[in-house]
């Protein structure tokens, strides 16, 4: 588990233990966050991954609080800063919201008041937690506007949320959650209802607040192409457990459990000769309630086998060539980029490209390594493919060395058959 | 906005003139009887049958019946009860009219009052006995009568109870104008308005209790809580300031409705003298001209009550303000 | 708009169940069922229990109470025993509520008034949703001139307030009846205040229904019905109407609590049930001169309509969360 990962030398900001939340349902409690555990480092961005409903933004509004719903059981540990939010009162915790912990949400559409203008909306939450005049606070809020790029920030703030376009919404949610100058980012889907060019702004922008604004950004998406671009570690979260953590790189390099192998593998290539057709994982998460009783992923995995089906699901464990390695090693040997994060028009801006952001990774490499709920068909060996037309993209692994050897079907005891 | 105001200024007129087709069509042309005998009131002689017909134009074509009576309502305003001796019409309205405003604008301020209170508690408080006492006792409300509700309070504060500290201050039924004696109005309106709010005190928390609850799950109330601020000030501030757009527009509705002769019931059986108990005087005299020109006129009030609600939720609603 | 299947068959036996497991709800509908059976059972009542005839004068009689034959109007208790008082709640099977200003058995008028304020609403309420659904389809599904023209009848008919709407239907109609064509209704047949209700109402009824077929008409099943060439008529009967249908059950109780109330005004206002017919509207209005001297005249039937028209409403919420229906609108006054 992370927790034994050596330690870190600057004490990490946020540290989750063994998250659960349960919701009752029908006279069972049914977990939709089942002992989730990360650590989230000074100024690092930690990707959360997740298909719908793989709690993603449940975890993270249980870390906010923010979850009323009757009957909920929240339990684990979240230590922010060494303070506990798992049970933390309600009046402490609305100290923290805002302040210490800020979040912006999926649709920019609806996530303001529409009937305040979004400098009022802004000035509120400065107000709510410093003592300043409403002209202090009208000042800083257009400051913040024009910091995140929002053009004519004084008329802007004065204008009411529908008379916004969706990334300029996005941007003044961005300068809202900032006003208090949070220690912590929670971004959930900050860019999915918003078109392509301007996710890109947007992602930029979230990338360039930690060496502005020295924030920790927890970044949840579904997108794995916004992961790789943005990502210091990634958290891959499926049916409300974690299928897989590391280093983004690392990851992406090597995925060692079959749903991130899966899901890399879904992603168009960038270069090179496109596939006939992507593989695409047949099937839907399951519901929490109809959860099955081994693997969540069992039912969909292409490697499925027996003890799959009914063992109770799998810890983590170290995994990649870098389980006990440190991580510097690879992160020399990496040249190569990254298995073809998709549709971001500028692959050049990748997070290896700026040495800044390299340089900031450094703690995080020396902490983190890899693990995988599940590492199939063998640890330690990459997977084969899990179609035959489906190549993983040009230059995926080989640079380092350890070309896996193309497509060899495993041992047919192991290999389920494809889920229809 | 502009164009907004024109449009819905041709969309008053439109409706105006549409009520008065349609009442003048309920008054003249429901098949049946002769609006003959029904303007002249009972056991008229044929001299003043006559004078009727000849009057309003009663053997011409229907158009011209209702250029006439349109005339005579709002133009010479010369409409005459033929049942109360020739009593001119619209005067009469227009005495009776402040007693009406009066009745109305208490209750309005009391079931403002008590319903946003009681629908802001009870959402705040959702699923709690407070919330369901508060939506029970509202339901209530809603299912009384409040012809006999008026009874009841009569019964109470005016023989039951009246001898007792709680009720000895009650002055017996009728109306004192605010000109004459401000106490004196305010003592003999507070038993109605109470009466008259019960039903609206009911409609109006439980929809606003709703539209909280509603409300409770939308983003911006989520983006609210996670800016950290207090749960009254969400609720107030968020919940409350963007619910009050529909309730303005429902109390417009209803206020508008009341002023124009909804409160009938009420005024009836406190023996006010408003625009309400003149309708049924004219009922319970079969005074056909009377009610013609109050419908008539409670309909083009809530019209133009109706547009001023509508400007009202251009102010109250930035998105509407722009849609438009 | 995402796509709609048309309620699978399971759906209302569903909701009946989730009703059934609604307690409130329940009880609701124990209280209708009881009044409405107390009521069906009046002439029995009159006739076995009271053993009075509710609908014919008897200021000169007597009854039998306790072995002491009892005058039914009864001296008043001022000094000076000045004019008569009907007998008051008797605590006996005969008289049990007393007596009217016209010394008829109040609780047997009652039970007979409860059968035409039940049998008059409950019909207003159904001729109302029948208007209101045949309006607010045709608008919703045709749009256009059609719902142009109905939406605009719609708001002037809503701009009159209701109960004045209400009133010259019936002054119009309460002197002479109504006489259209071959058909003649006279002036005292329950059909008038029936479709007068039922009339009024149909603003209010027709414009939560028009939303709901606007909805179902950019649904995707709609689409695909009118691509494959389905009729419309076929369109609005199986895709349409099915979808429509929760909420006219919704609407039902509810617009059955405000014919209740509508028609007990009307009645009150004597030109709702004409005498010697009684509704309790009527018996309420009876009770208003005897308000200080003997209110249960007035009292009981009013707590009789509290007491269905609250059954009614807590039955219409009960349906409406069972039926998860959420865009029924609120009454007007």
């Amino acid at each position: 588990m992370p927790a034994e990962a050596p330690p870190a030398p600057a004490a990490p900001l946020l540290v989750v233990r063994d998250l659960c939340v349960r919701v009752p349902s029908r006279g069972r409690m049914i977990p939709l966050v089942d002992r989730v555990s990360f650590t989230l480092g000074e100024q690092d961005i930690l990707g959360l991954v997740g298909e719908s409903g793989s709690g993603k933004s449940v975890t993270a509004m249980a870390l906010m609080g923010l979850i009323d719903s009757p009957g909920v059981q929240i339990t684990g540990s979240a230590l922010f800063r060494g303070q506990e939010l798992v049970g933390l009162p309600q009046k402490q915790l609305r100290r923290l919201r805002g302040r210490e912990i800020a979040m912006i949400f999926q649709d920019p559409m609806t996530a303001f008041t529409p009937v305040y203008t979004i400098g009022w909306q802004i000035d509120e939450q400065i107000r709510a937690h410093e003592r300043l005049s409403r002209k202090q606070a009208r000042n800083r809020t257009v400051d913040l506007l024009a910091a995140m790029g929002v053009p004519d920030p004084a008329q802007t703030a004065n204008r009411y949320p529908h008379q916004l376009s969706g990334g300029l919404r996005q941007r003044a949610m961005i300068a809202m959650a900032l006003s208090c100058n949070p220690a912590l980012l929670i971004a959930d889907e900050p860019t999915t209802a918003l078109d392509v060019t301007v996710q890109a702004q947007i992602l930029e922008l979230i990338r360039s607040l930690r060496s502005t604004y020295g924030s920790s950004v927890l970044l949840i998406t579904h997108d794995m192409g916004v992961v790789a671009e943005t990502c210091d570690t990634t958290l891959v979260l499926y049916s409300g457990r974690v299928a897989e953590t590391g280093p983004t790189d690392a990851l992406f390099a090597h995925p060692g459990h079959p749903y991130t192998a899966a899901l890399l593998a879904s992603i168009p290539p960038l270069e090179g000769p496109r596939p006939e057709r992507l593989p695409a994982i047949a099937g839907a998460p399951p519901a929490p309630l109809e959860r099955p009783e081994g693997c969540a992923f069992a039912p969909r995995c292409s490697y499925v086998h027996a003890p799959c089906l009914h063992a109770p699901p799998p810890p983590l464990v170290p995994t990649g060539r870098y389980a006990s390695a440190p991580r510097r090693a690879e992160a020399d040997t990496q040249a190569v980029p990254l298995p073809a994060p998709d549709n971001t028009p500028r692959p050049g801006n990748l997070s290896h490209g700026s040495p800044a952001v390299q340089a900031r990774s450094e703690p995080a490499s020396l902490r983190a390594a890899q693990f995988a709920a599940c590492v199939l068909p063998a640890e330690g060996t990459p997977l084969p493919p899990r179609l035959k037309d489906t190549a993983p993209g040009p230059g995926t692994p080989d640079a380092i060395g350890h070309a896996p050897p193309p497509r060899p079907p495993s041992p047919s005891s192991t290999i389920g058959e494809p889920h229809l | 906005m502009m164009m907004a105001l024109l449009r819905r200024l041709g969309q008053t007129a439109f409706v105006l003139f549409g009520i008065s087709v349609l009442v003048f069509l309920v008054f003249f042309a429901t098949p049946g009887a002769d609006p003959t005998a029904r303007i002249a009131g009972r056991n008229a002689s044929p001299q003043t049958l006559e004078k009727v017909r000849a009057e309003y134009g009663l053997d011409r074509p229907l158009p011209v019946q209702y250029a006439t009576m349109m005339k005579k309502l709002f133009i010479t305003q010369d409409l005459a009860s033929y049942a109360d001796r020739g009593e001119l019409v619209v005067p009469e309205i227009a005495r009776a009219a402040p007693v009406t405003v009066s009745l109305v604008c208490g209750a309005a301020v009391i079931w403002v009052a008590l319903s946003i209170a009681m629908g802001t508690i009870a959402a705040a408080m959702k699923g709690t006995w407070v919330d369901r006492g508060l939506m029970i006792l509202g339901l209530i409300g809603i299912s009384m009568p409040v012809f006999w509700l008026g009874q009841v309070a009569n019964l109470i504060t005016q023989s039951r109870y009246h001898d007792t500290w709680l009720f000895s201050w009650v002055p017996g039924l009728g109306y004192v104008p605010l000109t004459e004696n401000p106490w004196g109005w305010f003592k003999a309106l507070v038993i109605p308005w109470c009466v008259l709010a019960v039903m609206f005190i009911g409609i109006y928390s439980r929809v606003l209790r709703a539209d909280l609850v509603a409300l409770s799950g939308e983003d911006f109330m989520r983006t609210a809580r996670a800016k950290g601020l207090s749960p009254s000030r969400i609720l107030l501030r968020h919940g409350l300031r963007t619910s009050l757009i529909t309730f303005v527009s429902l109390f417009g509705l209803d206020f508008a409705q009341l002023v124009g002769g909804g409160a009938l019931l009420t005024e009836v059986v406190f023996g006010l003298p408003g625009v309400g108990r003149l309708t049924y005087q004219a009922l319970t005299n079969l005074d056909l001209p009377l009610i013609m020109a109050t419908v008539m006129y409670s309909a083009v009030f809530v019209v133009l009550a109706n547009a001023v609600v509508d400007i009202l939720y251009l102010f109250l609603d930035p998105r509407v303000r722009d849609a438009r | 708009m995402t796509a709609e299947a048309p309620p699978p068959p399971g759906l209302w036996r569903q909701a009946m169940r989730s009703l059934a497991r609604n307690r409130t709800a329940m009880a609701a509908l124990a209280v209708l069922a009881v009044i409405t059976l107390g009521c069906a059972l009046a002439p029995l009542y009159a006739r076995d229990i009271a053993r009075t005839d509710p609908f014919t004068s008897n200021v000169a009689g007597s009854i039998m109470l306790d072995g002491q034959e009892t005058d039914i109007m009864q001296p008043n208790e001022n000094p000076l025993h000045l004019g008569l008082s009907p007998i008051g709640p008797t605590g006996h099977t005969t008289y049990l509520l007393g007596a009217d200003s016209q010394g008829r058995d109040v609780a047997a008028r009652i039970l007979y008034g409860g059968r035409n304020s039940l049998l008059i609403s409950s019909c207003a309420a159904v001729l109302c949703l029948f208007l209101a659904a045949a309006a607010g389809i045709a608008a919703g599904f045709f749009g256009g001139l059609v719902d142009t023209v109905l939406s605009r009848l719609m708001d002037i008919m809503w701009a009159v307030p209701v109960y004045l709407f209400a009133i010259s239907l019936s002054i119009v109609t309460v002197s002479q009846g109504l006489r259209l064509g071959p058909f003649v209704v006279e002036a005292d047949s329950l059909l008038i205040p029936i479709v007068i209700i039922a009339l009024v109402y149909v603003p209010y009824a027709a414009r939560p229904i028009r939303g709901r077929v606007l909805a179902l008409r950019q649904a995707e099943f709609v689409t695909a019905a009118r691509c494959l060439g389905v009729p419309r008529w076929r369109i609005v009967l199986f895709d349409i109407l099915p979808n429509v249908s929760t909420t006219l059950v919704v609407l039902g109780p509810l617009l059955m609590a405000l014919s209740l109330l509508a028609e007990s005004a009307l009645s009150f206002l004597s030109i709702g049930v004409q005498a010697p017919a009684a509704s309790w509207g009527t018996i309420i209005q009876d009770g208003e001169g005897l308000i200080y001297t003997r209110p249960m005249v007035a009292i009981a039937p009013g707590l009789a309509i509290v007491l269905v028209v609250l059954a009614l409403n807590i039955l219409g919420d009960g349906l409406r969360d069972a039926l998860d229906v959420r865009d029924t609108a609120r009454r007007p006054s």
